[in-house]
């Protein structure tokens, strides 16, 4: 198939196909100094496995992160990216081609109508009410696109910065290099529900080859949030801090004969954290005390919201709690991935995520926690302005559309802009690895210098040398600090 | 509608060679083909010559050792010592059996002092039938083994006929326990159903049944032809089916090839579906069987013949007797009846009998009125005729009740076989254009890959049909086994290298399901060559092979350097991955062996081998346990790991937590995390906390009467070790604390004591040592 690439593109396919050469020429070429740059391979010194808050490169913006991942690819052009063109040309070939070769679709208009909202006046679809109504808080950059058209491989890049196993997360990154105000939960919570698996997996909130500490850690939305927080016989008060403290003498014993695993030290914190926990997730999660106007607030009442909306609402008392990154993973499996039946099948996922999405930000907002957290609403890739079928919009990597509020992006905003058809970003666009540069520019880290040793290569989530990613100053109420 | 996450790493590589190859050459692909022959994974295997003068020789134990030093000394780097006795007999027990050793097992090896113990070691635990079921797993990994066949995505429910899977799962685990030579191993899965004679044969020998069953090995892609007839489905399952094979026994990604001639690898397009119809006559899309279609009665059709014929005079006899039973029960009914008419008045009597006996619907006003004024009288309840039945009646329905006992005894069932064979006359296949059904373009002959072919084998010079068979997937196992070509030399090095990998923690090449030009380079082409040919040699046996790597200086290594000199390198700095193997590598135990270690430290461990899996229960929020009410025996939710029953996604909680993969395709490694879920679920998990109980059974059982004794024991029985004096003294406090704390409860001294014990218990789970090998 045609596969034209921008030339950073290619720069940035050397990197992910393996081939070695270009990292190895370039790893000599990166400073060592930055803050976080510390040695931690050469001398017998170890990497940092802990959770203690840390201050990253400059201030930051957002305390928190909460990344509501729409896996399967929301369409942009039935949601918040407007095209009259392709409302008045529906049914014409205009030489987009399909997918995977497939045979060559006409445009297919969106059924569904778009009104202006709020002051800002940014237009919304009738299927997003609800994050129509928070319009004025929004970022909505028009001009997102990625560099894989696959379900297993874009949210991978969206979330590793590559087209590769084994690499950590942005989450990771986040705790690895702030670590979390709160000592008693995890620095990153996943809130997945083990039917919402995407097609990655758990990939997708893995530590790769930093400290496994700072993997994400699955909460269920479902029964307790925790597994196996409490124990399942009846033991006596007191008696689970003498076993902890044995078992984090003869850990620590063991984990000093092996200075380098890391993941010993991880244990370690692991048990330390395990008993915190036991105090800390259920009280932190416990819905039951919230009032009755948030729980409407959230759509807890009505079965077609209650899902998304005590995962949300979870994401928001986790951000109370003081936890640096959360991550939800909706169900089911990838449920914007409508490669057909879009216009009876894209209201119901809305239906889902739109009420309890918009809640959290206003619910944020409202509490004043919105300016020191930044919610960002993405999928993995957008869909084509063609049909598919006749009935739904296959895969676009070209074009999509992010949301994002709060942590001192500007709001009521609108950034970008894609083609006549919204096939193409075209003006001011934004590659998934300039947003992560974003995001971690927001809570204090510059891109380029939180980097980690890994086996004697100087490893960054971006990898800026080579894909050129940068922060996009244009969404930030502030200025770009270094 | 779910569907199970695939995880390969190789779709992604697909899409990487749609989006970024380099534009395709006229005629670039021939030419690469003809280049690729010369890539290192597809030349000829030939033994390369063991180096000499690598380096001092007073480590040089095999010849694993001097390739493997030879390239430490080039990097400044060295062998670290060997590993002490205790911690070297728990890593082969380990690595041989999936177990923990035993103190007894341990103090055998650690008191033997003739020059070959370590080697007699290795004997005994490769003929432990504990070997089958350690490496069988790693086999079932590779081939994606479930005990279902549809797909995995609800808590709710199992979709489809699963029935007798485990049939494949007993194949592999005897055949690494015989030591089944790979060729004939891997013949029997591709084609055991064109190696039988099983459709002619009167009487199946289990051989017989167990080579049908080795053909499971096509059956472990979704296969959700039962319930969704679409054709998608049943292609979706014939490409994941290619994916398995082409990961775990070609080590190469064929996906790509699927729609487009592969840009990494030398794959045309055309070769992946003259592969794919080496596999349409048993998998006819215009034929299609369903799995429950699909599915062989365990017994062969005279038998079966013979049993349904038999079963069904069994059945009439029954019939018999259950009439004569009716009979007696009716003439007591009748005399019953007659009894009471005779309370009704004379006049009516008839006409009542008459009411009574009609339909409800058919009676006249006149009998509905009968009918309802006398119909309670009339009506003969159970209890009433039970009471009527006279002594002999009794004992006559007693006997008769007996017979029909013992006959239903002699009725015979039979199980299931999940294979599959030709299933008619092979259809043309088609190369799919951009791997749509919807677009199929110039039919293809059966094949094999070109880049591993010549002359000598191409399919039309291996391929003999069998009666009823077109003989399509033999040829592609004489294909892959034929000692001295290109597709047996990089069949050999798969398993080699997954062998390497299962005994140092990495592979040779560290992408253990991909050998291909996009996998990783290997660290050690010229070892793992010449591992590869010594397999080959040695009869493609895995046990020669496992034991050859296992008496190596570099197996038996130390995972910790110490007391380095300051002259020394630092191997850190040069080799921070440790990659070169100048140590071995401190590896974290699989998610089934974590399991198996606990119910071998708590010595309720049930070593029942075989047979239909452990019954699991899934909750709505995905918490997995057993299936107490379908256990099918007390003991066994101690069986080993290996036989509970194998779903995609949801495992046993315990085991969730400690990275058992989900099952979306071959599984060539696994993941080791360390997350908070894990040390949760090990303080506190009901399976957890059960076996630490019972592992304080066992040493208050089996140690004397004083703490420092039990402490000596339960450290040794978990971590194949003594404990040292400042280990010792805080297990003291630890026992003493809880002593006192449960005497203050009001526990007596005794109670007190083993209640203590198992809180030490619980704390030796819970020490990652007992996660590790070292």
């Amino acid at each position: 198939m045609e596969c034209p690439l921008a030339p950073h593109s290619r720069r940035l396919f050397l990197q992910r196909s393996g081939l070695g050469f270009g990292s190895l020429a370039l790893a000599s070429l990166l400073d060592q100094d930055g803050l976080l740059s510390e040695p931690t391979v050469a001398a017998e010194s170890k990497p940092r496995v802990d959770l203690l808050p840390r201050r990253g490169h400059f201030p930051a913006r957002a305390k928190s992160v909460i990344m509501l991942f729409q896996s399967g690819a929301p369409s942009q052009m039935d949601l918040f990216d407007p095209k009259p063109a392709l409302q008045r040309q529906h049914g014409k070939d205009v030489g987009i081609d399909s997918l995977q070769g497939r045979a060559r679709e006409p445009l297919m208009a969106s059924p569904f109508s778009f009104r202006p909202r709020g002051e800002s006046g940014i237009e919304f679809s009738e299927l997003v009410p609800h994050l129509g109504s928070v319009a004025d808080d929004l970022c909505v950059i028009r001009s997102m696109y990625t560099f894989d058209p696959c379900h297993a491989g874009a949210p991978l890049i969206f979330l590793t910065g590559k087209l590769a196993f084994g690499r950590p997360t942005l989450g990771s990154w986040v705790g690895y290099a702030l670590g979390t105000e709160n000592q008693n939960l995890p620095s990153y919570v996943v809130l997945h529900d083990i039917e919402g698996h995407n097609t990655a997996g758990a990939a997708l909130w893995d530590n790769g080859w930093l400290p496994a500490l700072y993997r994400g850690t699955e909460f269920r939305p479902k029964g307790s949030p925790v597994l196996n927080l409490r124990a399942a016989r009846k033991l006596p008060a007191g008696a689970d801090g003498d076993d902890l403290r044995l078992i984090g003498r003869l850990n620590q014993k063991y984990a000093d004969r092996f200075p380098q695993a890391t993941d010993l030290e991880t244990r370690i914190r692991n048990y330390e954290l395990a008993a915190r926990m036991q105090l800390a997730a259920e009280k932190n999660l416990d819905l039951s005390t919230e009032t009755a106007t948030t729980k409407k607030l959230y759509g807890l009442e009505n079965p077609a919201t209650a899902e998304y909306g005590t995962q949300c609402l979870m994401a928001r008392r986790l951000v109370e709690a003081g936890v640096r990154f959360i991550q939800i993973m909706n169900k089911p499996h990838n449920p914007w991935d409508h490669h057909s039946n879009l216009r009876t099948r894209l209201p119901q996922t809305c239906l889902a995520t739109d009420q309890p999405s918009a809640a959290l930000i206003s619910d944020l907002k409202q509490r004043g926690l919105l300016e020191d957290t930044l919610v960002v609403w993405v999928g993995e890739f957008g869909r084509l302005p063609t049909s598919q079928g006749g009935t739904g919009r296959d895969h676009n990597m070209h074009a999509f559309t992010a949301l994002a509020a709060g942590g001192g992006l500007k709001h009521g905003h609108i950034h970008g802009a894609t083609d006549e058809f919204g096939h193409r970003a075209e003006v001011d666009q934004v590659s998934v690895l300039d947003l992560l540069a974003t995001i971690l520019h927001q809570v204090g880290l510059d891109h380029t210098r939180l980097t980690y040793k890994h086996n004697n290569l100087e490893e960054s989530l971006t990898d800026a040398r080579t894909t050129d990613a940068a922060v996009v100053g244009e969404l930030l109420q502030g200025p770009v600090l270094a | 509608m779910a569907r199970v996450p695939l995880l390969a790493a190789a779709l992604l590589l697909c899409w990487l060679s749609v989006l970024y190859a380099a534009e395709p050459s006229e005629n670039g692909r021939t030419e690469s083909t003809a280049n690729a022959r010369g890539f290192w994974a597809f030349r000829h295997l030939t033994s390369p010559r063991v180096p000499r003068e690598v380096g001092p020789t007073d480590r040089l134990r095999t010849p694993i050792d001097a390739f493997i030093l030879r390239t430490l000394v080039r990097n400044g780097l060295s062998f670290s010592p060997d590993a002490a006795p205790n911690q070297l007999v728990r890593r082969v027990h380990f690595d041989l059996t999936g177990l923990p050793p035993t103190p007894t097992q341990a103090r055998t090896y650690l008191t033997d002092t003739a020059p070959d113990a370590y080697e007699r070691l290795i004997d005994r635990l490769l003929s432990s039938p504990h070997f089958g079921e350690r490496w069988g797993r790693h086999w079932l990994d590779v081939v994606g083994y479930t005990d279902l066949v549809s797909y995995d995505g609800d808590t709710t429910g199992i979709f489809g006929f699963i029935t007798d899977r485990w049939r494949f799962r007993d194949y592999v685990i005897d055949g690494f326990n015989a030591d089944k030579p790979y060729d004939r191993f891997l013949a029997e899965q591709l084609a055991g159903d064109e190696i039988v004679d099983w459709r002619n044969a009167t009487a199946y020998t289990p051989e017989i049944v167990a080579t049908l069953a080795a053909t499971g090995f096509w059956r472990n892609a979704e296969d959700r032809s039962e319930s969704a007839k679409e054709l998608e489905y049943k292609w979706s399952f014939l490409h994941n089916t290619m994916q398995t094979f082409g990961t775990g026994v070609l080590g190469l990604t064929l996906r790509c090839a699927r729609c487009h001639d592969h840009k990494h690898e030398p794959i045309p397009q055309q070769d992946y579906y003259r592969l794919l119809s080496l596999i349409t006559p048993a998998f006819n899309i215009k034929n299609w069987k369903d799995p429950k279609q699909r599915a062989i009665p365990s017994i062969s059709a005279a038998q079966k013949k013979a049993q349904d014929s038999a079963n069904a005079s069994i059945t009439g006899q029954i019939a018999e007797q259950e009439k004569k039973i009716t009979a007696v029960r009716a003439f007591r009914k009748q005399q019953l009846l007659e009894d009471r008419l005779k309370s009704i008045p004379e006049p009516i009597r008839v006409d009542t009998r008459a009411a009574v006996a009609a339909a409800p619907k058919a009676r006249n006003p006149v009998q509905a009125y009968l009918a309802e004024k006398f119909g309670a009288t009339l009506t003969i309840k159970k209890e009433d005729l039970e009471k009527a039945l006279t002594p002999k009646d009794r004992s006559a329905i007693g006997r008769r009740q007996q017979k029909i006992s013992a006959l239903k005894r002699q009725i015979k069932s039979h199980g299931w076989i999940q294979a599959i064979y030709d299933v008619g006359p092979p259809p043309a296949t088609h190369l799919l254009e951009r791997g749509e059904f919807k677009t199929p373009g110039p039919e293809v002959k059966p094949g094999f890959l070109s880049v591993l072919s010549d002359k000598s084998t191409a399919f039309s010079s291996l391929v003999k049909p069998v009666a009823g068979s077109s003989g399509r997937r033999s040829a592609l196992a004489r294909w892959l086994t034929t000692r001295g070509t290109p597709a047996a030399g990089l069949a050999a090095r798969v398993v080699a290298n997954r062998t390497w990998q299962h005994l140092t923690g990495l592979g040779i090449v560290s992408t253990s399901e991909n050998l291909g030009m996009s996998g990783n380079a290997p660290t050690h082409p010229d070892l793992l060559n010449w591992l590869a040919a010594e397999y080959v040699s040695n009869g493609w046996r895995i046990k020669p092979l496992i034991k050859m790597i296992m008496m190596s200086t570099t197996y038996r290594q130390a995972s910790r350097r110490e007391g380095r000199t300051p002259a020394e390198p630092n191997p850190l700095a040069i080799d921070p991955e440790n990659r070169l193997l100048w140590r071995a590598r401190l590896r974290r135990l699989e998610s089934e062996v974590i399991r198996d270690a606990m119910l071998a430290t708590s010595d309720r461990f049930n070593a029942t081998m075989g047979g239909q899996p452990v019954p699991l229960k899934y909750r709505r929020d995905g918490v997995a346990s057993f299936d107490t009410d379908k256990l099918p025996a007390a003991g066994s939710p101690w069986r080993r790991s290996v036989y509970l029953f194998q779903r995609r996604v949801y495992h046993l909680t315990m085991q969730g937590v400690f990275d058992q993969p989900t099952v979306a395709g071959s599984v060539c490694r696994r993941n080791a995390s360390a997350v908070a879920l894990q040390s949760l679920s090990m303080l506190n998990d009901g399976l957890a906390l059960e076996q630490a109980e019972q592992f304080a059974h066992r040493v208050w059982h089996q140690a004397g009467r004083s703490p420092d004794e039990w402490i000596r024991l339960a450290f040794l029985i978990a971590l194949t070790r003594q404990p040292d004096e400042q280990e010792t003294r805080w297990s003291a406090e630890l026992l003493q604390q809880h002593t006192t704390r449960y005497r203050k409860n009001g526990s007596t001294d005794d109670e007190a004591a083993r209640k203590a014990l198992m809180h030490l218990c619980r704390v030796l789970f819970n020490s990652s040592e007992f996660l590790y090998v070292e």
